[in-house]
Order: C-alpha cells, then structure tokens, then sequence
C-alpha cells in the first residue's frame, strides 16, 4: 500500500505541477464568468444558460486532464524511460498503474472541486443565478465521467505510444459520450447488422452518457446515483486490470 | 553468485510487420559478491538490454539467471538492488530532495530514515545546497550524479550502474569513481557497464567483454591485458641508423639524437631487433609495452566482427 500511495503522490504531483492543470482551470473560470455574462444578456429561461454553459466548462476541462494527463502519466514516462528507475524498485507493474491512477483521480478532484467552487461563488453572488443540488449533483457525476475517461487513457497509454494512446482515447471516449444517440440510431435502423454492432458497442464500451444529469431536473434518486458510482468503479477497475495485465506483458526497452 | 545468467537472448519485434530484431544473441556471465564487475562492449552490443533483462524490465526470449538468489526481475531480488539506468531521465518538476524521498520511499526506507539519508547522499554526490532545486534546471552531469545518488539510497546489496560516466566531467567522474570504490569497501557488488575503457581498467575486478550480443569474454582486468599481444619499444644508440626492411612486426619509430626507437610486436620480430641492434650499435634498452584495456577490447570487438576468434570464449 505504501508503494501505491508514494507512486500516487508523485502522478498527483506531476500533474498539478503540469501547465495544463492551470491553463484548464483558468478556461474554467473564464467560461464560468462568461456564462454570466451570456446569462446578463439572454431573455428567458433565467439561470438555465449559466448552468449549462459552467457545466460544459467543467466537463471540457475534466475530460481534457482525464485524456491527457492519464496518457501522459504512462505513455509519455515509458516513451521518455522515467518509468525505469521506479520499476527497478520493488513495485509491480499493477502497483505502477493503480498508484497512477489514484494521483489522476486526486487530480480530477481538486480540478472538479476548484471548478465547482468556481461555479458555487458565481451562482451564489449572481442576480439571475441560483445553486441548486441538482446542479451540484451533476458536478459529481462529471467527476465519475471523468474517473472513466482517465482509465479509459490510462489503459490505452499501458499498450501504446502517446500519438496512438491518444487517438484511441479520443476515439473511445467520443463513441461512449454518443451512447444514447447510437441506441437511437440502432432502433431507427432496419439493419440487424447495425443493431448488433451498436448493441456490442455499447457492452464493451462505457456508456458515458450514464452520467449525464441536468442540473435543470430534479435530484435522481439514491438507487440512481449508487448504480452510477458502481458503474464508475466497475468499469475504471475492468479498464485498469486489463491496462495492468497488459502492462505486464510488455518490453520496456 | 550475485548475478548469474547464462545463454540470455532477446528477440524485440519492430515495425507494423513485426519484423525481428535481435539485441542479444548469447550472454553468459557470473558476478561475485563484494565484486566490481565491468561490463564492457561498444555502442549497439547488447549492454541495456542485458541490464533490463536483469531488472525485469525485458523479458529475454531464450536463456535466463538468477539475481541475488532470485530469478531475473523478482520482486525479492529488486528489493536489495539499486539502477541507475543509461542518460537517466527525471521528473523534471520534482526537486533532488523529492526524487530522492520517493526512491527511497519504493526502496522500503523509513520517512525517518530518509530525513538522514537524503542530505547524507546529496553531500556524498557533490550536491549539497541543491536539495531544493528541481531537476529541470540540472545540467546534463548532475543529473547523472543524483541519479546515482538514487540508485544508492537504501543502502543495497548490488548496484546496477549503466553507463554511470557518461555526461560527467573530471570532477564528475571522480566522485563517482569514489562511490563505486566505497561501495567495494562496505563490501556491495556494482556492476557497471562503460565505455570508458581507463575507469574500467581503475576501478573493475573482472570484466565481461560483448559485442554483436554475444559475451566474447569474461576475465580479470589483468588477464584481459595479458591477453593483448606482446610489444617492446627497443632503443638502440648508434650513427646513422637505419632499420633493415623485412623485419615483419617492426616498425622504426624515430630517433631522438642518436638514440634510435624502433617499436616491435612479436617475439620472432625482437630477437631480429635485438640482433640488429647489437651489430650496428649499443643496444640500450629492451621495454615491454602493455597494451590497455582499450586496446583489446578495439582489436577484439574488430576481430570478432570480421569472424576472427580474437578471444577465448566463456566456458
């Protein structure tokens, strides 16, 4: 555990220390601010544009650290050999990969947590703005989103270089943000060709329209919330455990 | 043994077609403990595969061995062992103190321990006062010296050093020659590849010798020169030397006054200097000339590549 922990501060260290961290959570606050000043100039719908438009900055920046820092924090270590030193230690491949993954999940929190106090103060102090728990409670499910997204990274870069970790990364992560839209589609279709695809795809891809909740509706129910953080971790850990075992297998020349 | 591998290969495959490639073809060596063991070979030989077949890092494709007692990569073997690997890159965000801690910290050390040890090993590698510094703003030779520093914190039974000279300067170069002669007296094995050939000869008990994959050969520092072939310098004093053509291994080297130097390889070549010598002046003196380390190793790998066995083999 203490291995984890060490190798978990490090990821969560190398990646509040990245430019990137910053420079998102600067975009964050801009958009915040800029949905209130949409919202100022809007008729009707009072509010609505400033949640949607704090929302979108805050899933935009989480899903961008979750792509880019989970590849970076095996990818890019492997490709530059920083990995080797740590390796020669006694720690595991699977110690390696969980321990990075926990900093990328401390990460996302602070980023999650700075840009909701952001959205929190904005809301709070604005005069067509209100909080609700709803709005928050879509905030922790971007954070679960983005759980995702940063193993679904994670597991790319444990096989591949950074250029095609990336490209796979966006690649699946834009196909399970289409989740609803490919049901859709699938239903539309006459094709049973098509509809088995998209029936597969949606089972070995995560769903990540799963976490989609507007902070416009009414809270979800307990049963809803608990079965999307079990759908969170199940699919982080499956994601993981597939990256570790791959990991494991591979020549760090 | 500390380390003990024999017939080690490794096949990579490169490319989208996978075509194969093989790093190393055959090495077989033995490490002693309380050994400084060289491991000697030029560019492209096989040295870093070879180490990361040890650390686990690679897996070799055919042979294996044993590290500390432990297969190659163990987990039980890695916990007493220390790696520097070749041109070391760091973290650059983190500052020296903190690469240390964290080393230290995977290596199994006490926090405690570590608030000793982490200034202790920055002094012993010439960096006390940049603790605080991040490594980003290291030179190219600081980073090779706090990687050592790394590789040493624990205090562990062998030390891997891969190309621990490389980027370093004189000063550089003696404080980890030091270390590694520290090392020997509190009784640690280290096991080095360079291709300094001077530090190798200084500081190694035995040495293995590779190229093209394949171990040439294994033998103390001593018997690798003796290996070499037998040279003099000859000085004659007389007027108007000149040495007779046709004398193979020969080669006139000048003449400083009437003092005359004439370079000879081979036994049948300076019985026929000699000879000459006394008949057309005094023969003033005989000096047997060692050949170094690196110039076996150069007439070695050369003869190996052209298919020659320059070498013994390790039996």
């Amino acid at each position: 555990m203490t291995r984890i922990w060490v190798i978990a501060q490090g990821a969560f260290r190398e990646a509040v220390r990245s430019r990137i961290f910053v420079n998102l959570l600067v975009l964050v606050a801009l958009m915040v601010l800029g949905g209130v000043a949409v919202e100022a100039g809007s008729i009707g719908d009072t509010g609505r544009l400033f949640h949607d438009i704090a929302h979108a900055a805050i899933s935009i920046s989480g899903s961008m650290i979750a792509l880019f820092v989970g590849i970076q924090l095996v990818a890019t270590d492997i490709e530059r050999k920083t990995l080797h030193v740590f390796l020669a230690r006694p720690v595991t491949r699977f110690e390696l990969v969980i321990g990075k993954f926990l900093g990328l999940a401390g990460v996302l929190a602070v980023n999650t947590l700075l840009a909701a106090a952001v959205y929190c103060v904005v809301a709070l102090g604005g005069k067509s703005t209100v909080l609700t728990a709803a709005g928050l409670v879509s905030i922790l499910f971007l954070y679960l989103q983005f759980l995702v997204v940063g193993a679904i990274a994670m597991m790319f870069s444990t096989l591949s270089g950074t250029t095609t970790a990336a490209v796979y990364s966006i690649a699946l992560f834009v196909v399970g943000r289409l989740g609803n839209e490919l049901a859709r589609l699938a239903e539309q279709s006459s094709r049973d060709m098509f509809q088995r695809v998209a029936a597969i795809a949606r089972t070995v891809i995560p769903d990540l329209t799963r976490f989609d909740v507007s902070p416009h509706v009414p809270l979800p129910s307990a049963g809803t919330m608990a079965l999307a953080v079990l759908y969170a971790v199940l699919w982080s850990l499956a994601l993981l455990l597939i990256g570790t075992f791959a990991f494991g297998y591979r020549d760090l020349k | 043994m500390v380390i003990s591998v024999r017939g080690l290969a490794k096949e990579f495959r490169v490319g989208v077609l996978g075509r194969r490639v093989t790093a190393v073809h055959d090495v077989s060596f033995d490490v002693q403990p309380n050994e400084v063991f060289g491991f000697v070979g030029p560019n492209g030989s096989g040295k870093s595969t070879t180490i990361h077949m040890l650390l686990g890092l690679v897996r070799p494709t055919r042979g294996g061995g044993s590290l500390l007692g432990h297969s190659l990569g163990a987990l039980a073997a890695r916990r007493q062992l220390g790696y520097l690997p070749e041109l070391p890159n760091f973290y650059g965000y983190l500052q020296a103190r903190e690469l240390l801690e964290i080393s230290g910290r995977l290596a199994g050390c006490e926090p405690r321990d570590l608030r000793r040890m982490v200034p202790e090993l920055l002094e012993r590698v010439d960096l006390a006062g940049r603790g605080q510094d991040a490594l980003r703003t290291f030179s190219k030779g600081m980073l090779q010296r706090i990687g050592v520093a790394q590789a040493l914190i624990g205090d562990p039974q062998l030390v891997i050093l891969d190309e621990p000279m490389s980027g370093l300067d004189p000063l550089g170069r003696h404080v980890v020659r030091n270390v590694i002669l520290d090392l020997k007296a509190r009784g640690r094995t280290v096991f080095f590849s360079s291709h300094i050939m001077p530090d190798v000869e200084t500081l190694c008990d035995r040495v293995a010798l590779i190229a093209a994959g394949r171990t040439l050969r294994v033998a103390r520092v001593e018997e690798f020169v003796r290996l070499g072939q037998e040279r003099w310098e000859v000085q004659v004093r007389g007027s108007g030397l000149q040495l007779p053509a046709g004398i193979a291994g020969a080669t006139w080297q000048g003449a400083i006054g009437d003092v005359a130097r004439v370079a000879v390889e081979g036994t049948a070549a300076l019985q026929q200097v000699i000879d000459w010598g006394r008949s057309q002046g005094e023969l003033l003196a005989v000096i047997p000339v060692r050949e170094s380390l690196e110039e076996v190793v150069v007439r070695a790998v050369a003869a190996a590549s052209s298919g020659s066995p320059a070498l013994e083999q390790p039996t």
